[in-house]
C-alpha cells in the first residue's frame, strides 16, 4: 500500500562540545514553550512541529529512536546509583520512552493511537510498517512517523556508551514524515510503497530479482556495511549519497528525508542486522 | 485479512502466583496474598517497598535471571503451540515492557561504580536490545518489535502482532510482557507516593496505592489449526492518546469510554455483547475513578468485572500480557476470576468486583489497560468452548 508524504521536519546537527540549547527551536517548531522536559522530548518536537502542518487530529503518532531517552534514564540511575537519593517524579515518568509521544500529541492535538516502537537495527523501518499497516487494515488515515536520536553530555562519554571510538563525531537528530493514505488537495512529496522485512540475505535476493527497479537509486542503511557495494553492483544501482554528519543511530531517518528533499525517481533503502536479517523500504519523489 | 481469526496458539508465564501457566491459573482459586517486602538502601534511608516478586526465583545476578526466565517463559509458550522449526525461525518477535534491561544495567552500572573511575551508565544500551537478544537466542529470524507505552506496553504490543499475522506478513508472532525488579521502578513508584504497603483493592472504598509486580508473559498466535476448536483470539481493539495529564486519565472517564467505544466498534460489537470485563484497576484514587466512569458511559449495566491486579501486584509494561494470559486459561480452565472481600459492594464508584471464581468457560470479554503518558488501550477478546 502507497503511504503519501506530505510532510516532512528534519533537525540534524552534529554535536560540538557544548550541546546547543533547543528551546527557542521548539518554540519556533510547535509555536509554544513546553517546560520541563529533557532534550529528548525537545527534539522529538521539533522535528515532529516541523513535520505536521495542518494536521487531522485522528493522526496517528510513532515515535521510534535507537536507543530512546538515554538523557532522562542517565539521569534518574546517577540519581539513584551515584548520588544515593531518589529520581524527582517527572525524571522517573519521562524515562518512559512514550513520555514524548505523549507531548508530542498534547502540542499537535492529537487524539489518536500513540505509540513508542523500538527497534536496535531497525528502528524507523519498524515504525513505518506499523504506520502502513495500521493504515491498512486499522482505518488510520493520517499518519506522522518519527524517529530520533539524542546525546547526553559530555559527547565523549556519550561516544564511549554507544561503543564508537574515542574522539568520534556524534549527532543529534529527528526526522518526521507526515503520511496519508489519501493526499487529496494536500502537495504529495513523495511516497513510500512499502516495508518488507527478510529473515536472511536469501530471502532479500529472491525479493529483489522480482522488483523492477529501473533507474532507482541504491539508499544504504548504517548496518549494511560492505553489503553495499555488493548490491549496488549486482542491481546496478547507483548509491544515493547523503551529506556528513557525526553518528547517531537512525541514519534511515537522514536518508529518507533528503532523498525526498533533493532526490527524483525511486529509492531503494537496505539495511541488515548481525543476526543477518534485512529490511527493504521503496520510495519515490 | 478474510483468512479468519487469529488464535492463541500457547502460552507461558511466569509472576509471584507460579512458574508456569497451569500453577498460576490454580493459584487464582485462593484470595490473593500479602506482598513481599524489599528493603532499598540506595538512597541512605532504609525504604521498605511492597513487592510481588516471580515465585522461586531469588533477585540476585539480574542479567542472567532476565535471560533465564524469559527464554524459559517464551519456550513454554513455543512447545506449548506447537511451532515446527521453520515457523519458529520466521516468526515475529514483539515485546512490550516499561524497563526492558534495565535491571542488568543497573547492575552493571554498579559494579563499574564499585571498580573506580569510569563508570558509565548505560553503556551499551539500546531500548531494542532485550528483543534484540531475544530473538537471537530464540533462533527468531523475523523482525522484533519494542514497545514503550508503559502499562499498555505489551497490549499493544499483542494488537501489532495481531495485525500483522491477519494481514499475512507474519504466520506466527511470539508476544512477550517483560517486567523484572529494578531499582529505578521501585523508588520512581516509591517517590511517587503511589505505593500501598497492602492488597491492592481496586474501586474499593479503602483502596490505597498499588503494589509493584513482577512478570514475564509469552504468548504465540497463529492460524489455529482446522478442526481445533476452544482457542481464543483477539476480536477487536483501540488505542487512543489521552493529553489530559501525563500520569492520570481525564477524570470524566470521556477518554476512556472513547476507547472501549473504538475498542468495540473494531471487534464489530456492542457493549451488551461483553460477558465480563477485566479491568486495568491501579487501586489509586485518581485513576480507578476515571476508569469507572468509563465504563458506566459505555455500559448501562456492567457485566461481571474482574481484576488481576491484587494477585499479581502492577507488573506495568507486562501487565497487557500477563493478565491476559491469566485472564483467558483461567476460562479455559471454567471460570472467572474473583477477588474476595474487594470492591465487594458498588461504593462510590459504582463498581463491584467478582468476589469468587464464577463458573464461566467461553464469551467476548473487554480487557483494559491504561499508562503513564497518556497511553489507553482497549482488548476485547473472544473464544473458549462453551460447556
Amino acid at each position: 500500500m502507497t503511504l503519501y508524504v506530505v510532510g516532512q521536519g528534519s533537525y540534524c546537527e552534529t554535536a560540538g562540545d557544548e550541546l546547543p540549547p533547543l528551546k527557542q527551536l521548539v518554540r519556533e517548531s510547535i509555536g509554544v514553550d513546553v517546560r520541563r522536559v529533557g532534550r529528548f522530548i525537545q527534539l522529538a518536537l521539533i522535528g515532529a512541529g516541523r513535520a505536521a502542518g495542518e494536521l487531522p487530529r485522528e493522526t496517528a503518532l510513532y515515535l521510534s529512536s535507537g536507543r530512546g531517552d538515554m538523557g532522562a534514564m542517565v539521569g534518574v540511575l546517577e540519581a539513584i546509583c551515584a548520588e544515593g537519593r531518589s529520581p524527582r517524579p517527572l525524571n522517573f515518568i519521562n524515562t518512559v520512552s512514550n513520555a514524548a509521544c505523549f507531548y508530542v500529541a498534547q502540542a499537535l492535538g492529537i487524539e489518536a493511537a500513540s505509540a513508542f516502537i523500538g527497534s536496535r537495527y531497525f528502528a524507523l523501518e519498524n515504525a513505518l510498517a506499523s504506520a502502513a499497516l495500521d493504515m491498512r487494515y486499522h482505518g488510520v488515515s493520517s499518519a506522522l512517523v518519527g524517529v530520533v536520536d539524542m546525546v547526553v553530555e559530555p559527547a565523549g562519554e556519550h561516544a564511549e556508551r554507544l561503543g564508537l571510538a574515542p574522539g568520534s563525531e556524534l549527532a543529534e537528530a529527528s526526522h518526521w514524515l507526515h503520511l496519508v493514505r489519501e493526499p487529496g488537495a494536500k502537495e504529495v512529496q513523495g511516497a513510500i510503497e512499502d516495508v518488507y522485512d527478510f529473515p536472511d540475505a536469501q530471502s532479500l535476493e529472491a525479493w529483489l530479482a522480482r522488483q523492477d527497479l529501473g533507474d532507482a537509486v541504491l539508499g544504504a542503511g548504517q548496518f549494511l556495511g560492505d553489503e553495499a557495494g555488493r548490491w549496488c553492483e549486482q542491481l546496478g544501482l547507483a548509491a544515493w549519497s547523503v551529506p556528513p554528519s557525526g553518528y547517531f543511530d537512525s541514519w534511515s531517518g537522514r536518508l529518507f528525508c533528503d532523498f525526498l528533499s533533493r532526490g527524483s525517481g525511486r529509492l531503494l533503502y537496505l539495511n541488515r542486522d548481525p543476526l543477518g536479517r534485512h529490511c527493504a523500504v521503496l520510495l519515490r519523489r | 485479512m478474510s483468512q479468519g481469526p487469529v488464535a492463541f496458539l500457547g502460552a507461558g508465564l511466569h509472576c509471584v502466583l507460579g512458574r508456569d501457566v497451569t500453577a498460576c491459573v490454580d493459584a487464582l482459586r485462593d484470595a490473593p496474598a500479602a506482598p513481599e517486602v524489599i528493603e532499598n538502601n540506595l538512597t541512605g534511608e532504609p525504604l521498605s517497598i511492597p513487592y510481588k516478586l516471580l515465585c522461586d526465583e531469588p533477585v540476585h545476578t539480574p542479567q542472567e535471571r532476565l535471560y533465564r526466565v524469559a527464554i524459559r517463559v517464551a519456550e513454554q509458550a513455543l512447545s506449548e503451540a506447537g511451532l515446527e522449526a521453520g515457523a519458529r525461525q520466521r516468526a515475529g518477535l514483539f515485546l512490550g515492557s516499561s524497563s526492558f534491561d534495565i535491571c542488568a544495567l543497573e547492575d552493571a552500572y554498579h559494579a563499574e561504580l564499585a571498580a573506580g573511575d569510569g563508570a558509565l551508565a548505560l553503556r551499551g544500551s539500546s531500548i531494542g536490545q532485550l528483543a534484540y537478544e531475544l530473538a537471537g537466542r530464540l533462533g527468531m529470524r523475523g523482525p522484533d518489535y519494542s514497545f514503550n507505552t508503559a502499562c499498555t506496553a505489551s497490549a499493544n504490543a499483542l494488537a501489532a502482532a495481531v495485525t500483522q499475522v491477519a494481514a499475512g506478513r507474519l504466520q506466527h508472532a511470539l508476544v512477550l510482557g517483560v517486567e523484572l525488579y529494578n531499582d529505578v521502578s521501585a523508588l520512581g513508584f516509591q517517590g511517587l507516593g503511589l505505593l500501598t504497603g497492602s492488597v491492592m483493592k481496586p474501586f474499593d472504598g479503602a483502596r490505597d496505592g498499588l503494589v509493584l509486580g513482577e512478570a514475564v508473559a509469552a504468548l504465540v498466535i497463529g492460524r489455529a489449526p482446522a478442526g481445533s476448536e476452544g482457542h481464543f483470539e483477539l476480536r477487536g481493539s483501540a488505542s487512543i492518546s489521552d493529553t489530559h495529564s501525563i500520569t492520570a486519565s481525564q477524570p470524566a472517564g470521556d477518554t476512556i469510554a472513547r476507547v472501549m467505544r473504538e475498542a468495540l466498534a473494531d471487534a464489530g460489537l456492542a457493549p451488551a455483547d461483553i460477558d465480563a470485563i477485566k479491568v486495568h484497576g491501579t487501586a489509586s484514587l485518581s485513576n480507578d475513578e476515571a476508569e469507572a466512569a468509563g465504563m458506566h458511559q459505555v455500559f448501562d449495566e456492567l457485566p461481571p468485572v474482574c481484576a488481576l491486579k491484587p494477585y499479581l501486584g502492577h507488573t506495568l509494561g507486562a501487565c497487557g500480557l500477563a493478565e491476559l494470559v491469566l485472564f483467558y486459561r483461567a476460562l479455559q480452565a471454567g471460570f472467572l476470576v474473583g477477588t474476595p472481600g474487594i470492591s465487594s459492594s458498588a461504593g462510590d464508584l459504582g463498581v463491584t468486583l467478582t468476589q469468587a471464581p464464577t463458573p464461566m468457560r467461553a464469551g467476548v470479554f473487554m480487557l483494559n489497560y491504561f499508562g503513564f503518558g497518556g497511553n489507553n488501550t482497549s482488548l476485547v477478546i473472544g473464544g473458549g468452548r462453551r460447556s
